[in-house]
């Protein structure tokens, strides 16, 4: 996709224009990878946070060795499988020494890596941990609710950074519309210290209670895990401003009579009503009415005179 | 698992966001002022209404990463099912499930979420109640550029400023958009709109529009019970025999003023048309018989009647019969040679021998080869002894040496 290519079929036209930037944008979707080594615990993690994420993730099997999200070069795999995939969201699972049980939760602008949090998973428990009754399984694509515990999501800036990738990363599509019977899950964040955190999924159970509102319970289901902010990078300011902007969303109203040039700027036109030139009355002054005010005059005089003559014939 | 989607998505006018959001806040500001309901705590948190998102910035983290077990809270309000989460029993304290201090705090927090959302109106769907969520407070960033249209009306002062300053002074004619957020791949990017075609700037001038040609067009016309094809063909029918009358009425007046030759080069009339059109020309009910002019004038038009205008046609001089016609001739006598066929012949014989016809055999031309080669001859072999040199035919020379031309003229009628 790196070349420009037009489609040919109106399928392909349509493609494209579903993943044309728009003012309401579609929900992001997530691709969730591995490096080169992965541990038994990363696997079940990346399957698990894939499964969470069914309906909008798309999971990549095979070693990708030349993804190295923190380093300058190695990120153009990551932006390639984006822009193939249409996701603006990533989780790319890695383990070694230094960083056992790596996470590297990243986002997208423009299919270019926007912001980065590397977290170490610990004390994971799978799904299967779990004991629970089956009928309060969160059904897929539901609208999680969440909760974010601890004073260190609003002073630290790792965690406040690793809350906003959290809630990106699970908070699914935006609605307008809510069906309230519809609450399945929620997601729990608690901040233990000033790197740690520990996030679970629970189930939602409504239970009925004296007044209209129900009381809510919490049944936990899914996995949980214990995630350690190793590092982490911002977007720079630019990028930022340029990634939240929002309009009010009326498209720009059309000033009229305003026309730009390359050459000449900005250039307006003025539009003069017609002039009545029948209408306009003249000025007594006008130079061209001195022959015929000489001329009235003259047949003014004559008739006086005439009118004398006649007199002193009369006479 | 079945999608658990049974929200509808649709784009309700912002003011009714504003609407519930403003309700929202209401409520709040109720439990503030210290609330008729003691669940709602929801002055505590920070909600996010549109996103589902409560926070709780005054918690305190007390958890030893070490103790990961069940302690009692005094403040604990909701009890949990044992099959489920949080163990009560001594027993299983060991065992580590939803065991942080902050789990209560959790429920608390989404306890206060819904509180305030089942408050609001819902309408009432065959899935359950639906309420319109406001916009989401927190913000996060978007996923593509946004693109010119909409960046140019912009809320805040400092995006109006870049735009009329890149507008303006840098003379430039589209808004500046940040290279770094430009996306390297052409396709992402919203095409220009394409400009109009001259035939579309033609017709908004006009006020054309286009209309949507029906497939079925109902005949207004048409009776219910008749059938609109033998209709047709009666009315044609109709037409024909009309023009047939007025035909020779036409004709007639073409004659008098002199558009059309006298004579009949159209089809044959219908005998009683005939007599009378003879009757209206000629005076008499034969048909008037035609003047050499005339017939050469028709003959001419004939001939030019091809569709190069008769350029390519063999000119046929006056008087002679083409070679197709000798088909057509009457034979009158088929067995022997008639009288006519005789005098074709003969005709053609007279032609051929007759002095004035140069381009078939110049017979006197022949005859004088004939006799210059007979002398040459002649002379030839007595040119030892003297011979007569002048050359000369006549009927003393003919005694001598014979006629020249016997075998000549035998070749001839043979």
């Amino acid at each position: 996709m790196l070349k420009l290519k037009t489609p040919k079929t109106h399928r392909a036209k349509r493609e494209i224009e579903k993943r044309a930037p728009k003012f309401v944008e579609n929900g992001k979707k997530t691709l969730i990878l591995h490096g080169t080594k992965t541990s038994g615990v990363l696997n079940t993690v990346l399957t698990q946070i894939y499964h969470l994420k069914r309906d909008n993730a798309v999971k990549y099997t095979k070693k990708n060795e030349n993804i190295r999200p923190f380093e300058s070069g190695g990120e153009t795999s990551l932006e390639f499988f984006s822009l193939k995939t249409d996701c603006s969201l990533f989780v790319f699972g890695s383990h070694s020494k230094k960083r056992p049980n790596n996470l590297v939760l990243g986002r997208m602008f423009d299919h270019h890596i926007y912001d980065l949090v590397e977290v170490g998973v610990e004390n994971f428990r799978p799904i299967e941990s779990f004991e629970y009754d089956k009928k309060l399984t969160p059904r897929i694509g539901s609208k999680p609710f969440f909760a974010f515990v601890g004073e260190g999501f609003e002073s630290v800036e790792e965690l406040k950074h690793l809350k906003e990738v959290l809630l990106d990363l699970f908070r699914g599509e935006v609605v307008e519309n809510l069906n309230l019977a519809g609450i399945d899950r929620v997601f729990v964040c608690t901040a233990l210290s000033s790197s740690t955190v520990f996030l679970t999924h629970c189930a939602l159970r409504l239970k009925r209670s004296g007044t209209a509102i129900p009381r809510m319970e919490l049944v936990e289901v899914g996995p949980s895990m214990d995630l350690v902010v190793r590092r982490h990078r911002l977007p720079n300011d630019s990028l930022k401003k340029e990634a939240m902007k929002t309009t009010s969303g009326q498209p720009k109203k059309k000033i009229k009579n305003v026309s730009s040039d390359v050459l000449q700027g900005k250039m307006g036109k003025i539009y003069i009503p017609d002039q009545k030139v029948g209408g306009i009355t003249l000025s007594s002054d006008v130079k061209g009415l001195k022959r015929e005010r000489r001329e009235a005059k003259k047949r003014k005089v004559g008739i006086e005179n005439e009118a004398k003559k006649r007199k002193t014939a009369a006479d | 698992m079945s999608r658990g989607r049974n929200f509808p998505i649709t784009v309700a006018p912002s003011c009714r966001r504003e609407a519930t959001a403003s309700k929202l806040q209401t409520v709040e500001a109720a439990a503030k002022q210290g609330g008729t309901s003691p669940q709602i705590e929801a002055e505590k948190y920070q909600i996010d209404w549109g996103s589902l998102v409560a926070s709780d910035p005054t918690h305190h983290s007390q958890s030893i990463p070490s103790s990961r077990f069940v302690f009692r809270v005094a403040t604990i309000k909701i009890s949990f099912l044992p099959n489920g989460v949080l163990d009560w029993s001594p027993d299983r304290a060991e065992t580590p499930s939803f065991t942080t201090a902050g789990a209560d705090e959790g429920t608390e927090l989404v306890q206060a979420i819904p509180d305030s959302l089942f408050a609001l109106p819902s309408s009432d769907d065959p899935d359950g109640p639906v309420v319109l969520l406001p916009q989401p407070t927190t913000k996060l960033p978007r996923e593509k550029h946004l693109f010119d249209e909409y960046l140019v009306l912009s809320g805040t002062k400092c995006n109006e400023f870049v735009f009329w300053a890149a507008f303006s002074l840098a003379r430039i004619e589209f808004p500046v958009i940040f290279p770094l957020a430009f996306s390297c791949d052409k396709l992402l990017d919203l095409p220009e709109p394409k400009p109009p075609t001259k035939w579309e700037l033609f017709a908004k001038m006009k006020g054309i529009k286009k209309h949507k040609k029906e497939k079925h067009a109902l005949d207004e016309q048409a009776e219910p019970g008749e059938d609109p094809f033998s209709k047709r063909k009666a009315e044609k029918k109709k037409r024909i025999e009309k023009q047939e009358k007025n035909r020779p009425g036409n004709l007639k007046q073409a004659a008098k003023v002199g558009a059309l030759p006298r004579l009949s080069l159209f089809p044959k009339l219908p005998r009683d048309i005939e007599l009378r059109w003879n009757l209206a020309t000629n005076g008499s009910h034969a048909p008037k018989k035609a003047s050499k002019k005339e017939l050469e004038d028709v003959a001419g038009m004939a001939a030019t009647a091809t569709a190069s205008g008769g350029k390519f046609d063999k000119k046929i001089a006056r008087g002679e019969i083409s070679q197709a016609h000798w088909e057509f001739l009457l034979l009158v006598e088929r067995k022997g040679m008639s009288s006519q066929e005789k005098q074709q012949t003969a005709k053609i014989l007279d032609q051929l021998m007759s002095k004035s016809s140069h381009d078939i055999l110049d017979v006197n031309k022949a005859r004088f080869v004939a006799i210059t080669m007979f002398n040459v001859k002649a002379e030839k072999q007595t040119e030892e002894g003297k011979g007569t040199r002048h050359i000369s035919y006549s009927k003393e020379a003919e005694a001598k040496n014979g006629n020249p031309l016997k075998n000549l003229q035998k070749r001839n009628t043979r």
